[in-house]
């Protein structure tokens, strides 16, 4: 993005009544055009809002942090450069260079990090925080030749490694990442020597423009995709198993097939990660059960989740694992080396996102991998990641049984024996509920979504509850599935967010949900805030089951109305509070 | 090479949002709404942007108005004389 560009982008004309979006930018040095980049990163990210980026005094960072306004802020991001370790390491101050004056420079930016890393803690427990480390290169102060790394020079870049690696303890902070501003701004452009001295701004305005692209990104990240649906001859594996035999196939350096293995070890990396994988071939499905025996397969066949391997179009193969997995298209990668097939499931699903498996060129899968790497990134792992595959494969079971099952839903569900817990412990350091409600579509009350700093803000608001709800029964663990939001006034539960992963459907579990709160909040009512949004049907059609009345105008649920109308609730039930262990 | 003012123009109005076509056209620099030595940096970064020109804050003061500007850029062949 060009400076001119940045400084249109905010002309442009924005509602009085659009929300604000407040960031709060720290640094020693003049913001000056990284705040005009940041500020209008962001809104463009989402023109609907207005967007202010502000700063504090030059030279103070630490006290900068200090200052800040949590009240007003939505983020704060904080840009380290070496001169706010110590001044001398930058060139608006004359403190000296003498050789004798190293390791005093190097004992003051511990100090400085220290302290540093004391205020950004404070700061991040009540605003969320992305913070940038030094991106500029230290002046040539040391002895040293420029291709020699001295001591000095390294101890101070581990005092900058250090602070990073103790800041992310704190779940509220992001740090960015130096390697992928390095591809996007090469570290010998980013210094601008005339500007910091003249003006205070020590940037480029393209280091300037990709520090401020990048920083966004962490700001607000975009959410990553759910599953990826590979094919598997010439994809997962070089060669056709229905020609070449199991044993011909291959994956490894000695066949010059290298690549392919690559790929594998990537979708293994991604599984682990919670990623969906599933297997869209066109194949004999003998053949490709047998191939998945192959003890040197580097993905294993207990990763993979369903397997469409039939001769069927591609499209039909999507279709039902998106049905098994129950996600949008928008959320899914399908990869294929050929481009007819990827074609097809494009012109199919339009909004999914379909690559072409780049055959034998090497440099293009490295692309490839990066792409997919930023496309499924998380800021951090859950239990959940790592149940969600098997759980997957749990609610199929579950529905196959159900479908099969001689005996009454109230027999077949006592027969699970389900145990629900639920948690009404809040914590802003705990993803997992932010993650549900921002995600989940159809068991949602009015799909209200929530940038990081609206739900720092509730989850700190003493008048706001939160309950999560957690499930498993004798099919196996689905883990964290459903988060209540709202505010007990009087008597009434008034409901400002509820949603329930697909996964946990057919369960009752909604009844033993609206129950916990008639009993354990001690309401006779419950108001909800339900606003239809096209994709939520399961659960207006809940509500109107129980509501006193329409359900056009927040609908309420009475208790007497709920004692009437539900069903036998089969579940074990229990109240923890995980959060007082945390 | 730019050919034609317009750029120029695009310039001052985005580094003086306040301003109107007419008072950049008439007005000295510092009398501008919303002038601060920030705005005039930020007017520099862009013209060097643009224009590949560097000038010191002085300089940039001492030409004073935009005509003078687009003079400065016009002798040093940086934009072209618009057609009339």
């Amino acid at each position: 993005m060009k400076l001119l560009e940045a400084l249109e982008i905010l002309k442009q004309p924005i509602p009085k009544s659009a929300p604000q979006f407040k960031l709060q930018l720290a640094c020693g040095f003049t913001a000056l055009h990284l705040q005009t980049f940041l500020a209008a990163h962001l809104q463009l990210r989402n023109p609907h809002r207005r967007v202010s980026v502000d700063t504090g005094l030059f030279g103070d960072l630490a006290g900068n942090i200090e200052r800040l306004d949590s009240s007003t802020a939505d983020a704060l991001t904080v840009v380290i450069e070496w001169e706010d370790l110590d001044p001398r390491l930058g060139i608006r101050r004359l403190g000296g260079w003498r050789q004798s004056m190293i390791s005093d420079i190097v004992q003051s930016a511990e100090r400085a990090a220290t302290r540093l890393r004391q205020v950004i803690l404070t700061a991040s427990r009540r605003v969320p925080t992305v913070v940038c480390t030094p991106t500029l290169p230290l002046p040539p102060l040391f002895w040293t030749q420029p291709e020699n790394s001295g001591s000095f020079e390294l101890r101070l870049h581990q005092v900058v490694a250090e602070l990073a690696v103790s800041l992310l303890d704190q779940p509220n902070v992001r740090v960015a990442n130096e390697q992928r501003l390095s591809e996007i701004s090469p570290p010998g452009q980013r210094f601008d020597p005339k500007a910091a001295v003249k003006s205070g701004f020590p940037y480029t305005l393209q280091h300037a423009s990709a520090l401020a692209g990048l920083l966004t990104g962490l700001i607000e990240p975009v959410p990553a995709k759910k599953g990826l649906i590979t094919d598997l001859d010439g994809t997962l594996w070089s060669g056709i198993v229905g020609e070449d035999g199991v044993q011909g196939i291959s994956w490894h350096l000695d066949d010059r097939t290298q690549m392919h293995g690559l790929y594998q070890q990537f979708l293994a990396s991604l599984a682990s990660a919670g990623v969906l994988i599933g297997v869209a071939s066109k194949n004999d499905p003998g053949l490709v059960e047998q191939a998945f025996g192959r003890s040197d397969l580097l993905l294993a066949k207990a990763d993979i989740y369903p397997f469409e391997v039939h001769w069927s179009r591609k499209s039909e193969s999507v279709k039902r694992i998106l049905e098994t997995w129950n996600v949008s298209a928008d959320s899914v990668v399908f990869l294929d080396d050929s481009p007819m097939e990827v074609a097809e499931v494009q012109g199919a699903f339009p909004e999914m996102e379909c690559l072409k498996f780049p055959g034998d060129d090497y440099a293009a899968l490295w692309e490839l991998l990066k792409h997919l790497r930023s496309r499924f990134a998380k800021a951090a792992l859950s239990e959940e990641d790592e149940l969600r595959l098997q759980s997957i494969r749990n609610a199929a079971a579950f529905r196959a049984l159900e479908e099969t099952a001689a005996d009454s839903t109230d027999d077949f569900l006592l027969q699970a024996g389900g145990r629900l817990t639920f948690d009404p412990g809040k914590s802003v350091e705990d993803a997992r509920a932010f993650e549900l409600v921002n995600k989940t579509n159809q068991f949602n009350l009015n799909g209200k979504r929530y940038d990081d700093a609206a739900w720092s803000k509730l989850m700190m608001d003493s008048g706001t509850s939160m309950v999560m709800v957690s499930y498993e029964d004798k099919f196996g663990k689905l883990g964290r599935i459903g988060v209540l939001l709202g505010r007990k006034t009087g008597k009434c539960f008034e409901m400002q967010s509820w949603v329930m992963s697909c996964r946990a459907f057919s369960r009752r579990i909604e009844f033993h949900c609206l129950e916990y709160l008639f009993e354990n909040f001690g309401v006779a009512d419950i108001a909800l805030d339900l606003q239809p949004t096209g994709r939520n049907g399961p659960i207006v059609e809940f509500i109107q089951r129980l509501a006193d009345g329409p359900v056009d105008d927040k609908p309420h649920i009475s208790r007497s109305s709920f004692l009437g109308k539900a069903p036998k609730l089969p579940h074990q039930v229990e109240e923890v509070i995980a959060s007082e262990g945390r | 090479m730019k050919d034609d003012n317009d750029q120029l123009m695009r310039c001052f109005l985005s580094a003086f949002p306040s301003a109107t076509r007419e008072e950049i056209r008439s007005a000295k620099f510092e009398d501008m709404t919303g002038w601060d030595s920030l705005r005039g940096v930020t007017l520099l970064a862009v013209l060097d942007e643009e224009f590949g020109v560097q000038m010191d804050l002085s300089e940039l003061l001492e030409l004073e108005t935009f005509d003078s500007v687009k003079q400065f850029l016009l002798g040093r062949g940086l934009i072209a004389q618009a057609a009339e």
